[in-house]
């Protein structure tokens, strides 16, 4: 008896059905039955059908003699299946990669619940991916069960039947089934999530919601929108039958009404000479199933009215919108105008050289070099007045204490701008700020290049696609000296950015904390991350990727390798901060941090703990390995699409020849490497120590104070000391050679 | 001793060194050496040239301080020189892949020249198609050798310096050297034409010139501009000392002169008094230099080289900002583009729709070619009584079939049509501005299955979808379709996924393959013929196709090796991807360029087998069930970059190779056309030949243009029962 019993009905779909199909059968989980059921599609469909039935046993094809809908079409597979869960998939949408391994996991961990609700992700046909946006309600439900009384919130997600898996003996015993008509869904999913005894939920996006252009079938104008009303006849008929549900009538009154009006609403649903029907039996349906005592909703009430007065309130509430986001344009010009005002008389009062102005990845805190600097001019220069501009009130409130700071765009920060002698960010300062003639700008950038930057985009289509390069330039042309760690750095800074800046070799004052690092600095943030002491943590930060939308990847299976790993290890993923709020940690790495099989150190504000933290780095093409290598510890390159990130992205050098450590180039070459101990053998040091020459020159510990005393004061300070300290290990080395 | 020395200075650009001296090292050509010029040993670039050195010994590195400034670093590289000619290539910029074999090949053609004169080409730094400012200026050259009195407008005062091959002892003989300071190209130069006796040019790209952001330091303000004044000078009192005649002394004096003018004219170069003194000074060069019996140029040019001589500056610059003003008010005024056009247009929709007009029109107006030309020419058959005009480019228009009625796209009679046809045809889609009226039937014939994705399927692949522009425009295009015709299964489902629409899907198979099945022996034979396929040999058609990531300067498959490698008797046709049109290539030997050539049907007869990556061209020549092989480099490069609908790898029509070698070996072994290899095709086939039987056009005609209801259009032939055209040579079968 298989675990899962896939039920896939098939209508017009022979475009997109062998992706649906092949997201299915090369999932690694493989105890699972497909039960297709061909609605008598009149396109290729059932051809397609059989052919994967032919090929795979795990498929079954029904051949319906004639179109009975979607609802029906998943009625006559039911019978057939015989898995413990059956999962309705609809043949347009795709499982991601691992989602039923998720799934089962999931079921297992939580005791075979009745049903278990899994995330999603809208995949549009215009390329975007969007995730659920109530994916949290999925975190907060926790690992237990719970019923719907409970958390009566889980309803709140999209009722519809994908989104979950079902125990096949609860909707046997229950008698659940699909009506015919559109809107199936509705009659099917509410019996059975208030029926459900025990809910499950998985904080994972496991299945992509296809959005196409036309033929989601709720999106073609016809009378055929009608049917909801029955619909809804059917679940208060089923909560009728069953008196414990009497409770819910109110609830679903309600829901019943926002769901006809948002169908009215909608522009492409109904034929516009039927809404005023639709709406008089909405209306009426509204009347007879109200509750007893229970106040009608304030947005519900234009039901109790007529149409005619629906209409009037429906103008009436786009005209007032219309009216304030008109109003709201007005107001933001005039405002901006009057904001700029004032700067033009500020800027007749002289530049303060002792004001120096922090920002670091678009205002997010005191952070990475800019940080560094920032910390060491406290400490040795405090006649410097050190002014952060944080983006908004939220990153403000995690500034350590006694920063001073400035919001953007308020009138502080235009006040200190225009006054500040020094401006120190590790990317561009906003194009609305003006650079006045004597105020030093000090580039800081955010690590070692590797792949190609700015100009050098040029012949690259996909990594340019939509960054405006001029523009870039035109805020670089803003910079004074531009900080680098080596001398290839100083050559493709100059080489990506034709602009007018000075290079000056201080080495990354962010590296400092590295190249300084005791024994001890990583002990605490283990501890933080709940890393058991004694273990190795093996820190693995992909980079994004040029030749896909949206720039995620999953090249590695991030479960098996924690599984490779075995005991003793931990695996930390930290991925690029720019899909921090994606999707990406969605597919399964949020998932696998909430089960502990690894740690997603993503949100860390400071890299250089993580690193701390860690005894060896796992990257594909991240700059990060560079400041890594300040560590002197083991670099791992996980090289598997090597040539296609050169040709979407191109690279300065190839880091696969010239690699600070072993280099893989399959997902099982990367565990036999972390597994055979070879990661830390004698070539990938000897390897290590050419990079570190190549890379680490100019980082000697001392970089925050170089660039204040020769940038900010003004003073002498000699370039690179002749030896740099040596790093202190990592925290579990020692405590390995002690056992 | 070499044949080239090629003397690369580098001060300033060590971040782009790398890119030129790598461009070199990796040219086809090896026997040159590689001088790189770095300011002192230390240096970023003299570091990245000691590198290189270490590596490959044909690099040779030389320093020459900064102060020395370009001309020094030039000299001293051509002291340290022992090649037969001197190249100069500036450290940010690159060889054009095979540009030191396409100089060596002209340089043995022509024989020893003092020098040989080549394109460049220049490429903005973010926005904008390169271009080639040389070629207009090489255009008018004899063909091959010449004396300067044959060409005098051919000098190297127009001209850079670098991109040009100077013969090493005419260099030395003469006593040539950079002149110190600014403008050294133009002194340079200036003095080769002075003392040049044999010229050559070659009309190809042997220079990527990357332009700064910042433009051109020379054209920058500053107190270097008199400086010019002192080449021109120069150039001149040499030109004089040589005696050169009056035809070859005007043309160097006019064109030295019009840069002086170029640069007086420009307030932002020079400003002031420093502009005054810069014109008086010309002046003063002008007269003393001006070749007697010179007679200036007409026009504005001529009014200016009059008032230099008279030393009129008042006038001059009153003159020029008057000029300067009238031509930016110009430039300013709104011109109503298209306007007439767009209200022909209108107006024509306003009349009815005229029942016997078809369009057609096929790769946006490259000629007559593909289904639509297919499907123009059963319809003349067929049906008669419907007039039918074909779109093309003004620039193929000559190229069009006798008895073929077209219109040029974007002329009077373009919109006419456009506006009032009942059918409209193409294998594209028609411009923006075309729209679907009611009544109207568009007919997308497409123009190959589908590997590589496409239209909305392109999205999630930045890489194209950077070409594709917007995808909500190109829906709206789609919506126009009717029809759209497919020759598989396959392509059928992919159409409507890729182009989501409400048009009807015809399977009727591709009308350009209907050939295919209706070519006799006597027209591969003629095919051959045209072609100039030699008696008797094997030829492989090696068409490549497009790669968006590619830059234009990968070297790609060395044909003349895989000649010379695969077997004595193979000649191969070489047709590139169609976005590779009015490139450089040119056929030598065993190689038969045939890019250019109308229809890609009939290269497919003449071809014995066809060697591709990944073109669609793979599913059309399955037609005629001869050997294929599949040359796939990158396949997993252009899988994960381009996205495809299925793995290639999985299924191919034949061998796959991998590598240069591979390919060689299924040639040579014959294993391209044994057994696994047939086994391999019939399997394809099957799967992609499923509609093209040879009647493709004649149910389209039937359907579309005649209305005939789809139940009474004949069914396709199975594909046992249908017989390809016979292959011309008999092939090796096991």
């Amino acid at each position: 008896m298989p675990r899962f019993s896939i039920i896939v009905p098939c209508f017009k779909v022979q475009g997109f059905l062998r992706e649906c199909l092949d997201s299915v059968l090369e999932q690694s989980y493989r105890d699972i039955e497909v039960i297709a059921v061909d609605d008598r599609s009149p396109d290729g469909c059932g051809a397609i059908l059989d052919e994967y039935a032919d090929r795979d046993d795990r498929v079954r094809v029904l051949h319906l003699p004639e179109n009975v809908g979607l609802g029906r079409a998943r009625n006559a597979g039911m019978p057939l299946a015989a898995g413990d869960y059956l999962f309705f998939l609809d043949s347009d949408d795709t499982l991601t990669p691992g989602a039923l391994r998720a799934m089962a996991d999931r079921l297992d961990e939580a005791g075979d619940p009745d049903v278990l609700v899994f995330d999603y992700a809208r995949t549009h046909w215009w390329g975007g991916t969007r995730r659920n946006a109530l994916a949290h309600v999925l975190a907060e439900a926790g690992d237990g069960t719970f019923t719907a009384a409970e958390r009566p919130e889980i309803l709140d997600l999209l009722m519809v039947v994908w989104n979950k898996v079902y125990r096949r003996e609860f909707v046997g015993t229950n008698d659940f089934s699909f009506p015919p008509g559109y809107y199936e869904d509705t009659p099917w999913t509410f019996p059975v999530m208030l029926s459900a005894e025990r809910i499950a939920t998985l904080d994972r996006i496991c299945l992509n919601y296809r959005q196409r252009r036309q033929g989601n079938i709720l999106s073609t104008t016809s009378r055929k929108h009608f049917d909801v009303h029955d619909q809804y006849e059917r679940v208060f008929a089923f909560v009728d039958s069953r008196p414990g549900l009497a409770s819910w009538r109110p609830y679903l009154h309600r829901k019943m009404g926002e769901h006809c009006l948002d169908i009215l609403a909608k522009p492409d649903r109904l034929p516009p000479s039927d809404k005023g029907e639709f709406f008089c039996r909405t209306a009426e349906l509204f009347a007879r199933h109200k509750p007893t005592g229970e106040p009608v909703p304030a947005e519900l009430r234009v039901l109790e009215g007529g149409y005619a007065a629906y209409r009037i309130k429906r103008k009436a509430g786009q005209a007032g919108r219309e009216l304030a986001r008109r109003g709201g344009q007005a107001g933001r010009a005039a405002g901006g105008r009057l904001r700029r005002a004032p700067s033009a008389v500020r800027g007749h009062r002289p530049l303060d050289p002792h004001l120096v102005l922090y920002s670091a990845f678009s205002h997010r805190g005191v952070l990475g070099d800019p940080g560094a600097v920032y910390e060491k001019a406290r400490e040795i220069a405090p006649q410097l007045r050190g002014v952060w501009v944080v983006r908004d009130q939220e990153s403000a409130e995690r500034l350590p204490a006694g920063v001073e700071h400035v919001l953007l765009d308020s009138p502080a920060y235009r006040r200190v701008g225009a006054r500040a002698g020094f401006f120190v960010n590790n990317v561009n300062w906003p194009g609305a700020l003006a650079k006045r003639p004597g105020s030093v700008h000090i580039h800081t950038h955010q690590g070692t290049p590797l792949k190609y930057m700015a100009a050098d985009l040029l012949q690259r289509p996909g990594a340019r696609h939509g960054v405006d390069v001029p523009q870039m330039l035109r805020r670089a042309d803003r910079w004074d000296y531009s900080l680098v760690a080596n001398q290839h750095s100083e050559l493709v800074w100059e080489r990506a950015y034709p602009c007018h800046f000075t290079s000056v070799r201080t080495g990354s004052p962010r590296n400092d904390v590295l190249v300084n690092a005791g024994a001890e600095a990583g002990l605490a943030v283990r501890a933080r991350l709940g890393i058991p002491a004694g273990h190795t943590v093996v820190l693995y930060a992909p980079t994004r990727r040029e030749y896909v939308r949206g720039g995620h990847v999953d090249r590695l299976d991030l479960a098996r390798l924690a599984a490779d790993l075995g005991e003793g290890h931990t695996l930390v993923v930290r991925l690029h901060p720019s899909l921090a709020t994606g999707p990406a940690r969605g597919m399964g790495l949020a998932d696998l941090h909430r089960r502990e099989v690894l740690v997603d150190a993503t949100d860390e504000p400071r890299v250089e703990d993580v690193m701390l933290a860690s005894d060896v780095l796992v990257t594909d093409y991240s700059a990060l390995m560079f400041d890594y290598a300040n560590l002197d510890r083991p670099i791992v390159v996980h090289a598997d699409d090597w040539p296609a990130y050169t040709a979407s992205r191109g690279a300065y050098f190839d880091v696969t020849s010239d690699a600070p450590g072993h280099v893989s180039r399959t997902s099982r070459e990367l565990a036999w490497l972390l597994t055979s101990g070879s990661w830390r053998d004698e070539e990938s040091a000897r390897l290590r120590a050419g990079f570190r020459e190549r890379y680490c020159a100019y980082d000697d510990g001392r970089a925050a104070e170089r660039v204040v005393r020769r940038l900010l004061l003004g003073e002498e300070f000699p370039e690179r000391a002749a030896l740099a300290k040596v790093p202190g290990p990592a925290g579990a080395r020692d405590l390995l050679a002690s056992t | 001793m070499p044949r080239f020395s090629i003397i690369v200075p580098s001060h300033g650009v060590a971040g782009r060194l790398p890119l030129a001296l790598d461009s070199v090292l990796a040219q086809s050509f090896g026997d040159f050496e590689l001088i790189p010029v770095s300011d002192a040993p230390g240096a970023p670039a003299a570091v990245l040239a000691a590198e290189h050195a270490r590596r490959d010994s044909r690099v040779a590195p030389v320093h020459s301080p900064p102060s020395a400034g370009l001309s020094g670093a030039r000299n001293t590289g051509i002291r340290a020189a022992t090649g037969a000619y001197l190249l100069f290539l500036d450290g940010d910029d690159v060889l054009a892949p095979g540009a030191l074999a396409a100089l060596d090949a002209r340089l043995t053609e022509t024989g020893d020249v003092d020098v040989l004169y080549t394109e460049h080409e220049r490429t903005p730094w973010w926005d904008g198609e390169p271009t080639n400012p040389a070629a207009p200026l090489l255009a008018g050259a004899p063909k091959g050798a010449f004396s300067p009195a044959e060409a005098p407008h051919v000098t190297g005062v127009r001209l850079p310096a670098w991109g040009t091959a100077y013969r090493r002892s005419f260099v030395a003989e003469h006593r040539l050297v950079f002149p110190d300071g600014h403008f050294t190209d133009v002194g340079f130069g200036g003095l080769v034409t002075v003392h040049a006796q044999r010229i050559a040019v070659l009309r190809s790209v042997v220079v990527r010139h990357l332009l700064r952001r910042q433009g051109n330091r020379l054209n920058l303000p500053g107190a270097h501009h008199p400086e010019l004044l002192d080449r021109t000078d120069a150039v001149l009192t040499r030109a004089a000392e040589a005696g050169l005649s009056g035809d070859r002394s005007g043309a160097l004096f006019e064109q030295l002169f019009a840069a002086v003018l170029k640069t007086a004219a420009h307030p932002a170069r020079l400003t002031g008094r420093h502009r005054r003194a810069f014109f008086r000074r010309a002046g003063r060069l002008y007269r003393r230099h001006r070749p007697a019996g010179y007679r200036g140029p007409g026009g504005s040019l001529g009014v200016q080289h009059r008032l230099l001589a008279a030393g009129g500056y008042t006038a001059f610059r009153a003159l020029r900002g008057a000029n300067r003003k009238a031509a930016g008010a110009v430039e300013r005024l709104p011109r109503p583009q298209g306007l007439r056009t767009r209200l022909l247009y209108r107006r024509g929709l306003r009349r009815p729709i005229d029942p016997d007009l078809a369009v057609y029109c096929a790769y946006w107006g490259r000629g007559y070619a593909c289904s639509p030309a297919a499907i123009h020419a059963k319809a003349a058959e067929l049906a008669p009584h419907i007039r039918s005009v074909f779109l093309v480019e003004a620039d193929q228009a000559h190229a069009m079939p006798e008895g073929v009625d077209h219109a040029v796209i974007g002329s009077r009679r373009y919109w006419q049509v456009l506006a009032r046809a009942k059918y409209l045809v193409n294998n594209a889609n028609f411009a923006e501005g075309v729209v679907k009226r009611e009544g109207s039937v568009h007919v997308q014939t497409q123009h190959g299955t589908p590997l590589k994705k496409m239209g909305v399927d392109q999205s999630t692949y930045p890489v194209v979808a950077a070409a594709t522009g917007s995808f909500t425009k190109l829906l709206g295009r789609v919506d126009r379709w009717d029809y759209n015709l497919s020759s598989n299964t396959h392509s059928t489902q992919m159409w409507e996924r890729a182009f989501p629409g409400s048009y009807e899907q015809l399977e009727y198979g591709y009308p350009r393959n209907d050939v295919f099945y209706t070519a006799t022996a006597a027209d591969v034979a003629r095919v051959r013929r045209e072609l100039g396929v030699p008696e008797g040999s094997t030829a492989v058609l090696y068409a490549p196709t497009h790669r968006d990531y590619h830059t234009g300067f990968e070297p790609g498959l060395d044909l003349e090796a895989f000649c010379e490698a695969a077997g004595e008797d193979v000649v191969v046709l070489l047709r590139a991807h169609y976005f590779y049109d009015g490139g450089g290539r040119r056929g030598t030997g065993r190689i038969i360029d045939v890019t250019g050539h109308r229809s890609s049907e009939e290269v497919c007869l003449a071809a014995d087998a066809l060697v591709t990556d990944y073109s669609s061209i793979m599913f059309d020549y399955a037609n005629l069930d001869r050997p294929i092989v599949v040359y796939a480099d990158d396949w997993d490069v252009y899988r994960e970059t381009r996205g495809v609908y299925f793995d290639l790898m999985a299924a191919p029509p034949g061998p796959v190779a991998r590598t240069p070698q591979e390919l060689a070996r299924v040639f040579r072994d014959g294993s391209y056309a044994d057994a696994g290899s047939a086994a391999r095709r019939a399997g394809f086939r099957s799967r992609f030949c499923q509609f093209d039987d040879g009647r493709a056009a004649e149910r389209v005609v039937r359907r579309v243009l005649l209305g005939e209801p789809p139940e009474a259009i004949e069914p396709v032939r199975p594909l046992a029962e249908r017989v390809p055209a016979p292959a011309a040579s008999p092939l090796v079968r096991s």
